[in-house]
């Protein structure tokens, strides 16, 4: 019976990689904060590259910019994030995000030691955007300060309390701005 | 879920179907190979090297020792066949790749807010782990103390979190968080593989708890880790349809353990193996709190709107055996 049952649950991981770093939490308003620039893009090309001296390979993302609501950009901002492809070898650096082309984020973003951006708090600094019936929404919602969990500004957090509270992007860019105590941007800026 | 997801899903039950792989409950790292998806497991006993690079607090024999208790310790599982062998000092660096596991500091000025991270080199021909390292970032306060040490974050803990990855754990999402000022901290956690650290300070992290026992138990199980245990599977639906990605936690009512795992298919099927034999309550919550892409990659799919809910009754997990939680229908 067991041997059935094993054979009927799909239990393995699903990806590639997961995430294996052990971090401190950020909250949206130290992101926005530490960024130097937060940007509403789209996911364009994803590269790998090797560097020669150590043998690990990074990608790098290029977004293009559609909004900023911190710091400037041009149209594109190229992101550097660890672990790729090369050949016939993956580095996995597990624990940074992954991105698809065509695919809508919110990005946190700082300046990367040897040029280009990176994400603050590698994954934690990513905002997922989708495209729904609804609006266009931030998923998961993101925990802001105050105001968005019954648990207060500074209670627990209590997963599923969010259930049914919708934030769209414009709401999200907004409550950044303000946290930033600055009106929003209303556009790139070039 | 993207047609990339469903794919691998796909691949993944039929590689399952075929082949009788044993129970897999877990979390763990998984590896695209073609049309085919790999669990990674390391080689045993894995063959390691510490850096030759202290820290301010923090001396090389520090750091040598702290190691070897984060390895013991996984070894010490008594349901569970992991080994290591410690094979030297290096000033091999954890970043470079060069066909050798090493752990140790390294400097990462890129990564704010990241404590350790495991990385693995992996052929894609074959599935082979070349190499799998761990670092420490050192531009963070670090300390052995055994009393902790306040302002400074324990090796020991850290390095037990990055070696259950070693050995190819993913995370756990036993932990809970608060709003403190205007970022977060970590109140309670009921696994070591749970991603985010505790304060500085704490040496909370230094002990695995029963969700890490039976993870390891899971991917490396010795000869009675079957026997003696039990597994719940069932299906998470929302509207009758299933559901990827909700946490669901199985809560051992006469142990009080607590063991975690995912629904990983579209019909939003899960099983969590390793468990006390004995009623239990099962939870599901979404993973809304948090880092998604620190469970699950892809994450597009996962649904986090809905409430926690439990399951409609007690299921009695068996000794040696599994049980039939049935369906759990969330709502938002």
């Amino acid at each position: 019976m067991r041997l059935v049952l094993t054979l009927l649950v799909t239990v393995l991981a699903i990806a590639p990689v997961l995430d294996a770093t052990t971090s401190i939490p950020a909250g949206v308003a130290e992101l926005a904060r530490e960024a130097s620039l937060v940007v509403l893009g789209r996911v364009g090309r994803v590269t790998a590259v090797q560097d020669p001296a150590t043998g690990r390979v990074e990608r790098h993302v290029t977004v293009v910019a559609e909004r900023v609501a911190k710091g400037t950009a041009r149209d594109e901002v190229v992101v550097v994030v660890p672990g790729g492809t090369a050949g016939r070898y993956r580095t996995v650096f597990v624990g940074a995000p992954d991105f698809e082309p065509g695919e809508s984020v919110v990005l946190f973003l700082a300046p990367a030691v040897r040029g280009g951006w990176r994400v603050l708090g590698l994954g934690g600094g990513v905002f997922r955007v989708a495209d729904l019936a609804e609006g266009r929404l931030v998923i998961p919602p993101p925990i802001l300060p105050q105001a968005r969990s019954p648990a207060g500004a500074s209670g627990r957090i209590v997963r599923g309390a969010q259930a049914g509270q919708l934030v769209t992007v414009d709401e999200f860019l907004a409550r950044v701005s303000d946290l930033l105590d600055r009106p929003p941007a209303r556009g790139r800026v070039p | 879920m993207t047609q990339r997801g469903r794919a691998v899903l796909a691949a993944a039950v039929l590689v399952g179907a075929a082949l009788a792989v044993p129970l897999e409950a877990y979390l763990k790292f998984g590896l695209v190979l073609g049309n085919d998806v790999r669990v990674l497991r390391q080689a045993l006993p894995v063959r390691y090297f510490v850096r030759d690079l202290p820290v301010e607090g923090v001396s090389v024999a520090d750091l040598d020792t702290a190691v070897s208790r984060a390895f013991d310790a996984w070894a010490g599982v008594a349901s569970a066949t992991v080994r290591a062998e410690r094979v030297g000092l290096t000033s091999a660096s954890p970043l470079e790749e060069d066909g050798i596991t090493v752990i140790g500091f390294a400097l990462q000025p890129d990564l704010e807010r990241t404590l350790g991270a495991t990385h693995y080199t992996i052929d894609i021909t074959t599935g082979r782990i070349v190499e799998a390292d761990i670092f420490l970032n050192s531009r963070f306060d670090w300390s052995v103390a055994a009393g902790g040490e306040p302002g400074r974050f324990d090796v020991e803990s850290i390095a037990l979190h990055e070696v259950g990855h070693l050995f190819g754990l993913g995370h756990s999402a036993l932990g809970e968080t608060e709003r403190q000022g205007s970022g977060r901290r970590l109140l309670a956690a009921g696994s070591v593989m749970f991603p985010i650290a505790f304060p500085p300070g704490s040496l909370e992290g230094r002990r695995l708890r029963p969700d890490d026992v039976a993870g390891i138990s899971d991917l490396y199980p010795g000869p009675r880790f079957q026997d003696e245990t039990g597994s719940v599977t069932g299906r998470v639906t929302r509207n009758g349809r299933g559901m990827f990605g909700a946490h669901v936690v199985a809560f051992n009512l006469t142990s009080g353990r607590l063991v975690g795992n995912f629904t990983l298919s579209d019909d939003g099927r899960f099983a969590i193996a390793g468990l006390d034999p004995g009623p239990t309550v099962l939870r599901v919550e979404p993973l809304d709190d948090g880092d998604v892409e620190s469970f699950l990659q892809p994450v597009t799919g996962i649904e986090t709107d809905f409430r926690v809910t439990y399951s409609p009754q007690l299921v009695i997990v068996p000794r040696g055996g599994s049980v039939d939680g049935g369906v759990i229908e969330v709502s938002r």
